[in-house]
């Protein structure tokens, strides 16, 4: 029933990883151009999920990846270089949020555009559609920790603890905030099985 | 009442669905699953949200054109920082300069005065005969060359204190308090802490001139 993670980025990868940051820190651009092609598309994927301006989600991976060619050699290793890059990526986007907003985010017009271009879908496509729209209209409802924590975990994969690094929080903060996420959630989402009755203890939470 | 495991089990749903739940978790968990309608239907329920948020995929930007504008920016950047910083460099040696010179200055206006004012004295001291200081100098004081004019200022006047003496070369000076009531007992200890200072000592006998 459960998953068990599979990393993109097992130990040798993180290894890896380390060895570009440590020859990024000495103005390696080779190393920089590999960990960028590593993580352009990880982070143009996360960010796209809260902006539909691609001018302005291939600035955020910039800028993330520009504060890592400045600061690789401040990398202590006290958590993966993953993290450690994606935690920089939040703090970019919430910067961006903070200071846009009033910007639609998760590209409903974009994707609209692109949907009737689309061929005609089949009923799975279909059925992906609808779950797809519905949760992205339910997660806008939510507050931006508990959104970005819920993508964080569900989008990006990460663990409890890697995302209270990320967010520069404790871990039972992160616990607090998947929690009043998960029941707005249940809330905002019937079509998704949300209307079914809590049990007690949540619901007296 | 639910069970410990119930609420710990409701807690790891999602740190199940996304595989970061620890193996004792796991195992905690699935035993209580099997068992507990609840649990079983937020399983599934966070499993919808969890499959809805994997489907969403975007087309991603080309990577080269991207890089390439970044590596423009930082070459930029570097650019500007290679070319005003020895500008910036010189100015600030510059004005280090002139500050030290403009101690100097002060230094050598004071000792003129002073020299003046001490011309009707004998051209020659005695051994019994008391050192020539300014009325109330009461330390001496030697900064350091990167003492600025106005580090040097803040300094002093911050501890309520004044040049009034200073030395031919100009590099040891005589200070003395601008109100001599309200001297700052611990003005010694004081400067002898800050930084920029060389030397601080209490001239003897200073309070009873």
């Amino acid at each position: 029933m459960e998953q068990t993670r599979t990393d993109d980025d097992p130990a040798s990868g993180s290894a890896t990883e380390l060895d570009w940051l440590r020859a990024i820190a000495r103005q390696d651009r080779a190393a920089f151009e590999q960990l960028y092609r590593r993580y352009h598309g990880l982070l143009s994927r996360f960010l796209s999920r809260f902006t539909a301006r691609r001018d302005v989600i291939e600035e955020m991976v910039n800028e993330t990846l520009w504060v890592v060619w400045r600061t690789a050699g401040s990398f202590r290793g006290e958590s993966k270089v993953r993290t450690w890059i994606i935690g920089i990526a939040y703090r970019c986007l919430m910067k961006h949020l903070r200071d846009h907003p009033l910007e639609p985010t998760y590209g409903a017009g974009e994707r609209d555009q692109e949907a009737l271009h689309d061929p005609a879908p089949d009923e799975s496509d279909a059925r992906q559609a609808e779950l797809r729209d519905w949760l992205r209209h339910g997660l806008a409802l939510l507050p931006d920790e508990q959104r970005m924590t819920i993508e964080l975990a569900y989008f990006l994969g990460q663990s409890c603890e890697e995302i209270a690094a990320i967010m520069n929080c404790a871990v039972g903060t992160v616990k607090a905030r998947m929690f009043h996420a998960r029941l707005r959630l249940r809330n905002t989402l019937p079509a998704l099985g949300g209307d079914a009755p809590l049990p007690s203890h949540i619901a007296r939470a | 009442m639910p069970s410990p495991q119930h609420r710990r089990t409701w807690d790891l749903i999602p740190w199940l669905i996304n595989g970061t739940a620890s193996a004792a978790d796991r195992s905690l968990a699935e035993a209580h699953l099997a068992a507990c309608t609840d649990c079983r239907d937020e399983y599934a329920f966070q499993s919808r949200v969890h499959a809805g948020l994997d489907v969403d995929t975007r087309v991603v930007g080309e990577v080269r054109p991207a890089f390439d504008r970044l590596l423009a920016r930082i070459d930029a950047e570097q650019a500007i920082d290679a070319g005003p910083a020895r500008p910036r460099h010189l100015l600030r040696a510059l004005a280090a300069t002139v500050a030290i010179q403009a101690i100097g200055l002060v230094a050598l206006a004071t000792w003129a005065i002073e020299r003046h004012r001490a011309d009707d004295a004998p051209a020659y001291r005695t051994l019994s005969a008391p050192e020539t200081l300014p009325a109330r100098a009461s330390l001496r004081f030697v900064p350091s060359p990167e003492l600025s004019v106005g580090q040097l200022q803040r300094l002093l006047g911050e501890r309520g204190l004044r040049i009034v003496g200073t030395n031919d070369g100009g590099t040891i000076y005589t200070l003395a308090p601008v109100a001599p009531g309200r001297a700052d007992p611990d003005v010694v200890a004081r400067l002898r802490a800050a930084p920029g200072v060389l030397l601080v000592e209490p001239i003897a006998n200073a309070s009873d001139r």
